[in-house]
């Protein structure tokens, strides 16, 4: 990953944020720039905003080779007095937007700045001695709350198990979170960002297909952050857990299965007639199977008719809608699973 | 009622109308039908759940720019809408009344035959509101945005479904209604036709199975792709007077061109106002010169060159800052010689494979570029933000271009015979009961996602079937 300074330290919040258009009032302006340009103290005024001007250690060099003024702040003074303005602030302003307008701009490594700005910047270079450009220093990410995490998840998967797959290889997290995030923020699992995105109290991120394989295919714990990459700052989230795949289950001929791991454990094994077994809180009833690991399309089914089914991580549960109906006798439960055409016996189930 | 029709199906189907395809645009128009008391079968080539061995089907082969057709399209009860992201809003005003630079015309009907339909459209895709004009929702005063004021472009906002799977949404629906039999793994392959109607269809199952098909009207929406296949398919090709079957297939392509450095915690993207379910995204104003596209913006890591306390400057920005990513989704034009074609080869139901050739010259970005010049430019002058602009030129013939998976205009609508396929109502200009539903009609696209659109002319159409049936 590459690594940014932490730049911008105010933080934001999102709460009843009722800003509106940034229409540019309320923002922040030097008094020295109310000087009318015509002032004998305007080339004072222009020389300390330029000796004051921020985040200029590279584009301030460029512009000054690019411009090629011996004395840019003369030039740029000249201009500002050519037009009709009675302020600094107005001048510059006015000679900005007629740059733009007119298509006096200045390529800086992409960035489109106007050519009055360029010279101001070159003027800045000038006050401040830089000669050499220089990019921004790439600090060290900062650990630091700024997002209320209220859920998450997958926190594990088995080897092998694409995890909350969205299609096409794909899979990923889901976070909820009490309020928006910044739209720079980006969830980072083991040190890699993911492609994330932003829905009303959701943030979801996926992963490349490739990352996604080489991540199933290790054992492991690996550690889930959510970055502002704006502030470069982190906030641990947790861990996605990677499980070793438990032991294949076997076949009805013996066989090994590619999909099912070994049933653990299952339940119920029997029940009375029209009684609702492991009675769910509609009344309904149901069975549940832990098992190492099954396909996601994978059914119940009694005596071969399928079961509305849910699998989860080891256990898959089904609701049984006909119990009602079931007459004394022995049923076959198994699991089938239609991608692969597998079928694993799990047990009898007994209607006494 | 849903019926797979490999377990049951007899010799012969009848219906007041049969539409072949469920995907939004068929189980739409086949449950408005039957709210208005029609008999509709609905004909789906896939299964209920899962692609169930038939996605072979969709192969395909690509010539001209590099597209990435296989794949994308699904081939089961709610078609594609089982992976669709979502995003949804009406075409804008001008996408009806714009001409489309090139040589074809655009759509002949106004935006306003579309106005009451596109409020059912929203039920239908789950979007909780209908409401696509900043102004009326208040947007600009709720949400940190840009000032836009005499730049030229203006603030329009997408919406989201959540997104409905039409196939699973609707499943419990389709199964109570007895007034649709819809039978899926079921694929319609023939139309016998007469010079002026559809006689009669034959669909067959892929394991061979076949059935009759009989109906007053046939509707196909099969999907922007498969319509024109499946047309070109026939002996005779219907609604190919002007050999437009199949041409000026288009999609909207992305550009990327840039960085923007500009307030911080602009709230641009999805999930940042709270209470509303929307993106907003900067498109030119009517009478701005270029095409209808916008300017997508997505907060990122500052940049090394201009960092943010550039911004914080008098004079310049004289406020914190972020840096954003600036993406663009394009209005194509339509090209007849961007077209699907048949090839030699077959699938399992013996139709013709199609070959999709996807011509987006460089030159169709020239105006994109222009028009995002002239976008950084108004901004930049009004101190709003400076750009980055990383990509000044277009991209050349081998490159890749991001798509949508829009597949739209190879059955394209038209106020005469002689530049389209279909008629303003749909109906395949010269067969009396043949309709097309879904975005192979659209002659037109600007920047707006498909299936909005889909499901308001599919509802819309419902109604035109209705009254026709009326007599
Ligand atoms: C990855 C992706 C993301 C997308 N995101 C968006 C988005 O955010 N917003 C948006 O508006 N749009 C989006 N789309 C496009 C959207 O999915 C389509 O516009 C929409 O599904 C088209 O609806 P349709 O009913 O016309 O066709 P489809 O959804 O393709 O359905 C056609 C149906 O016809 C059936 N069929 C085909 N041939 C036959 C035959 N011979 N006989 C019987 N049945 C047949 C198919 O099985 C299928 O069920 C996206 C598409 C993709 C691929």
């Amino acid at each position: 990953m590459r690594r940014r300074t932490l730049l911008q330290t105010a933080g934001l919040s999102f709460v009843g944020l009722q800003l509106g258009l940034l229409s540019g009032c309320g923002r922040d302006s030097a008094p020295e720039l109310a000087t009318p340009p015509s002032d004998p103290g305007a080339r004072e005024a222009l020389r300390e905003l330029a000796g004051r001007l921020n985040g200029i250690e590279f584009v301030g060099p460029v512009c000054a080779t690019e411009i090629g003024e011996a004395e840019p702040l003369e030039a740029l003074l000249q201009q500002l007095r050519d037009t009709p303005e009675t302020t600094l602030e107005a001048a510059l302003l006015t000679r900005i937007a007629s740059d733009f307008a007119n298509g006096e701009r200045l390529d800086i490594a992409g960035w489109q700045l106007s050519r009055t700005e360029c010279l101001l910047l070159a003027a800045g270079a000038h006050e401040q001695g830089m000669s050499e450009p220089r990019r921004t220093e790439q600090g060290e990410l900062q650990f630091q709350q700024f997002a209320e995490i209220e859920r998450w998840g997958p926190e594990e998967t088995i080897e092998g198990r694409i995890f909350n797959p969205i299609g096409n290889g794909r899979g990923g997290f889901w976070i909820r979170v009490a309020e928006p995030v910044p739209g720079s923020t980006r969830l980072m699992l083991d040190g890699v960002l993911l492609a994330t995105h932003f829905e009303p109290g959701v943030v979801t991120a996926s992963l490349e297909p490739d990352y996604m394989d080489e991540v199933i295919a290790k054992p492991g714990m690996y550690p889930l952050l959510m970055v502002d990459t704006a502030r470069n700052i982190a906030q641990r989230v947790g861990y996605l857990t990677v499980r070793p795949r438990p032991p294949a289950a076997t076949l009805a001929d013996g066989s090994q299965s590619a999909v099912f791991c070994q049933v653990e454990r299952w339940g119920p094994d029997h029940a009375n007639q029209g009684q609702a077994f492991n009675e769910q809180p509609d009344g309904g009833a149901a069975f549940w199977v832990r098992i190492g690991c099954a396909p996601r399309n994978a059914r119940l089914r009694l005596n071969g008719r399928p079961l509305p089914t849910t699998v989860s991580t080891s256990l898959v549960t089904a609701r049984v809608p006909h119990y009602a109906e079931l007459e004394p006798g022995d049923y076959v439960l198994d699991i089938h699973d239609p991608d692969s055409g597998e079928t694993l016996q799990v047990g009898t189930f007994r209607v006494n | 009622m849903i019926t797979d029709a490999r377990e049951n199906l007899p010799e012969v189907l009848e219906a007041e109308v049969a539409i072949a395809g469920g995907g939004p645009a068929g189980i739409v128009l086949a449950l408005e039908l039957a709210e208005r008391g029609r008999k509709v079968l609905l004909i789906e080539g896939g299964g209920r759940n899962s692609p169930e061995g038939g996605m072979s089907l969709y192969q395909n082969t690509t010539s001209g720019r590099s597209y990435p057709l296989t794949g994308s399209r699904l081939r089961w009860l709610g078609g594609t809408t089982n992976h669709w992201g979502g995003w949804v809003r009406p075409f804008d005003e001008r996408d009806f009344s714009d001409e489309p630079t090139g040589e074809m015309p655009g759509w002949p009907i106004g935006a306003g035959e579309l106005g009451g339909w596109y409020r059912k459209a929203a039920d239908w895709c789950e979007v909780g509101s209908d409401k696509y004009d900043p102004e009326r929702i208040g947007l600009e005063d709720r949400a940190r945005l840009l000032d836009l004021t005499d730049t030229g472009f203006r603030h329009r906002i997408f919406r989201f479904s959540p997104p409905t799977r039409f196939g699973t949404r609707y499943r419990e629906a389709l199964e109570q209604t007895d007034k649709v039999d819809c039978r899926v793994n079921l694929n319609l392959v023939d139309l016998e036709q007469s010079d002026s109607r559809v006689r009669r269809a034959r669909a067959v199952t892929l394991d061979g199975k076949a059935c009759t098909v009989r109906a007053d009207h046939f509707v196909i929406a099969m999907g922007g792709v498969e319509n024109a296949r499946f047309l070109l398919d026939q002996e005779v090709v219907p609604g190919n007077q002007s050999d437009l079957v199949g041409r000026c297939f288009m999609d909207h392509f992305g550009f990327t061109p840039g960085l923007m450095l500009a307030a911080e915690g602009l709230q641009y993207e999805r999930g940042q106002i709270p209470g509303e379910d929307l993106m907003t995204v900067m498109a030119p104003e009517p009478g701005t010169e270029g095409p209808n596209s916008c300017v997508l913006v997505q907060a990122t890591a500052p940049d090394d060159v201009l960092p943010p306390a550039y911004w914080t400057n008098p004079a310049i920005g004289g406020d914190s800052a972020g840096h954003y990513s600036l993406s663009m989704i394009n209005a194509p034009t339509p090209h007849p010689e961007s077209r699907i074609t048949l090839t030699e080869e077959r699938d399992a139901l013996g139709m013709r494979r199609p070959n999709l050739h996807w011509h987006l010259p460089s030159t169709e970005f020239r105006p994109v570029i222009a028009l995002f010049e002239r976008w950084m430019d108004a901004l930049s002058a009004r101190n709003q933000a400076r750009i980055k602009w990383n990509r000044k030129d277009a991209p050349g013939p081998d490159d890749f271009v991001g798509v949508g998976y829009h597949h739209m205009g190879t059955t394209r609508m038209s106020s005469s015979p002689d530049h389209g396929v279909v008629n303003p109502d749909g109906r395949v200009w010269d067969r009396d009961n043949l309709y097309i539903a879904g975005s192979s009609v659209y002659p037109a696209a600007g920047f707006s996602n498909p299936t909005l659109t889909i499901v308001a002319l599919a509802s819309r159409m419902a109604e035109h079937l209705h009254r026709q049936l009326e007599g």
